[in-house]
């Protein structure tokens, strides 16, 4: 099933929008990411260490920081890249069609 | 015989300790592909996490114990005193025995338990669930220990009192106005705040000031110190720590390694955080599988206490002058330390979002942005980071 997001415009590289479940109908929050590479990626918003929003976290070339305790995950895998997270994140698809992001959920 | 599958088969890191430093070296030695036996040796059982201790009460291992037994790691939890020291080129001693927990040296110093191993952590845990709403709880010393307990007791909807010294304790970590402001913070939480130092403790009171007040439940945290033990048997060179060389190998010794709290290094000072820690690993992980070194990140810490977040990047002993950023409501947000040739060292911040990022981006760069841009709570991290670019 896919969730139209909107504009990709929205999204500014370097910075994520939060995809809040009860809007997209998805099992969980999901987190958009423009990476520095300038691809979107889309991970589960929180974070698998403890509770904070990925989206919040800071974007450094196709990784992110949790703003909470500096896990870091990359946008491509999920894969969680140092303490403290041990366990990955999820990935979505996400796509640019015709400028409007597409989530797959 | 294969003589490549003898020597791998011969291959061999035991690591003494198994707190961040010796568990994250062993997940950096899987993940670098190391390819003979790791032994990961600690008598308090499964590895776990420790910044949680203080902070929440609990236990939270780093991993299941189906994630050592899948990639070969062999968990010993008999006590090791006296490990034999290496001789061939491939087989490593790694040192990680951590801290150990200051003793309280007043009378009656035995009628207060201490918070430091997971299992004094849930000793606590269960005093406070066991005990009566409101019971009476002295925390002596209001370290990060003492301040994150405080917080944690009063969650647990006990009535603490904090025993401090000083009215700005951590003033040499945090920064004085910043050490100053969070204990400030403490009695607007409801704790009551002591500045006097505990003179005496008994089975259910404590005397500070000549004033004896009771207590049902009393901690002492009063600072750690590097627990050398082990090398000291081995005759070790020790001074406030085993004292390493940059890729951690131990002064004298080339098949011996240490990390995390138990290590520092010759001319530093001796690093006591969690990130500090994994820096160690990783650099041991790289001296063991002879790969380059990964470089050191500048300090990083974090403490919780009464919903606020706090972040410490660099080193203030290393500041002679602060600058203060004060939020909109007068709530000062960080406190910034220069060096005496005006870099930036150390910054302390309180829910400060991505400004720590910024900030050791920055530090790790060696550069510092104005003093104006330091102060004015408008500028946010990306651009305070991207203002250090210009």
């Amino acid at each position: 099933m896919s969730y139209q997001v909107g504009p990709a415009e929205q999204i500014p590289e370097g910075e994520a929008l939060l995809v809040d479940s009860s809007d997209s109908g998805a099992a969980e929050d999901i987190a958009i990411f423009h990476a520095e590479d300038g691809n979107f990626y889309a991970l589960q918003d929180e974070c698998t260490h403890e509770t904070a929003s990925l989206a919040d976290g800071w974007i450094d070339g196709t990784e992110v920081e949790c703003p909470l305790h500096s896990a870091s995950f990359c946008l491509k895998t999920g894969k969680a890249l140092c303490m403290p997270a041990t366990v990955d994140a999820r990935t979505y698809k996400v796509e640019v069609v015709d400028g409007q992001l597409e989530l797959d959920i | 015989m294969d003589n490549s599958n003898s020597i791998s088969s011969m291959a061999r890191v035991q690591i003494v300790g198994a707190g961040v430093a010796g568990f994250t070296l062993t997940r950096e030695l899987i993940q670098r592909g190391y390819r003979g036996e790791i032994v990961l040796c600690d008598p308090q059982g499964l590895p776990y996490d420790r910044p949680p201790l203080s902070k929440a009460l609990r236990r939270e291992y780093f991993m299941p114990a189906s994630w050592y037994a899948e990639h070969g790691v062999q968990l010993r939890t008999e006590a090791i005193n006296d490990p034999a020291l290496p001789e061939a080129a491939d087989e490593w001693l790694v040192l990680a025995t951590g801290s150990r927990a200051k003793k309280l040296t007043v009378p009656g110093a035995e009628h207060a338990l201490s918070l430091h191993t997971a299992d004094e952590a849930e000793l606590i845990a269960r005093r406070l669930d066991q005990g009566m709403f409101a019971m009476p709880v002295a925390i002596i010393g209001a370290g990060l220990v003492g301040a994150e307990f405080a917080s944690a007791a009063r969650q647990a909807g006990a009535q603490v009192t904090l025993y401090s010294a000083s009215s700005a304790p951590l003033a040499r970590v945090l920064g004085e106005e910043m050490a100053r402001e969070l204990h400030a913070a403490h009695r607007r939480n409801g704790v009551t705040c002591v500045d006097a130092a505990v003179t005496e403790v008994g089975p259910d009171y404590v005397v500070a000031a000549g004033q004896r007040h009771e207590a049902a439940l009393i901690v002492a945290a009063v600072g750690a110190e590097a627990d050398t033990t082990v090398a000291e048997g081995l005759g070790l060179v020790v001074d406030d720590g085993i004292l390493v060389d940059d890729a951690q190998r131990v002064i004298g010794q080339q098949q011996v390694l240490a990390i995390g709290d138990a290590a520092r290094r010759v001319d530093h000072p001796r690093a006591v955080h969690w990130e500090a820690a994994m820096d160690d690993a990783a650099i041991a992980a790289a001296v063991i599988t002879g790969q380059p070194a990964p470089s050191r990140k500048v300090d990083w810490f974090w403490s919780d206490r009464h919903d606020a977040h706090v972040e410490v990047v660099g080193d203030f002993t290393r500041a002679s002058s602060h600058i203060s950023r004060l939020g909109r409501r007068g709530n000062l947000e960080a406190v910034f330390g220069l060096d005496s040739a005006g870099n930036l060292v150390a910054a302390s911040m309180v829910d400060g979002g991505l400004l720590s990022k910024a900030l050791r981006r920055l530090m790790d760069a060696g550069v510092t942005p104005t003093a104006e841009q330091l102060a004015d709570p408008s500028v946010g991290p990306r651009e305070l980071a991207k203002a250090g670019r210009s």
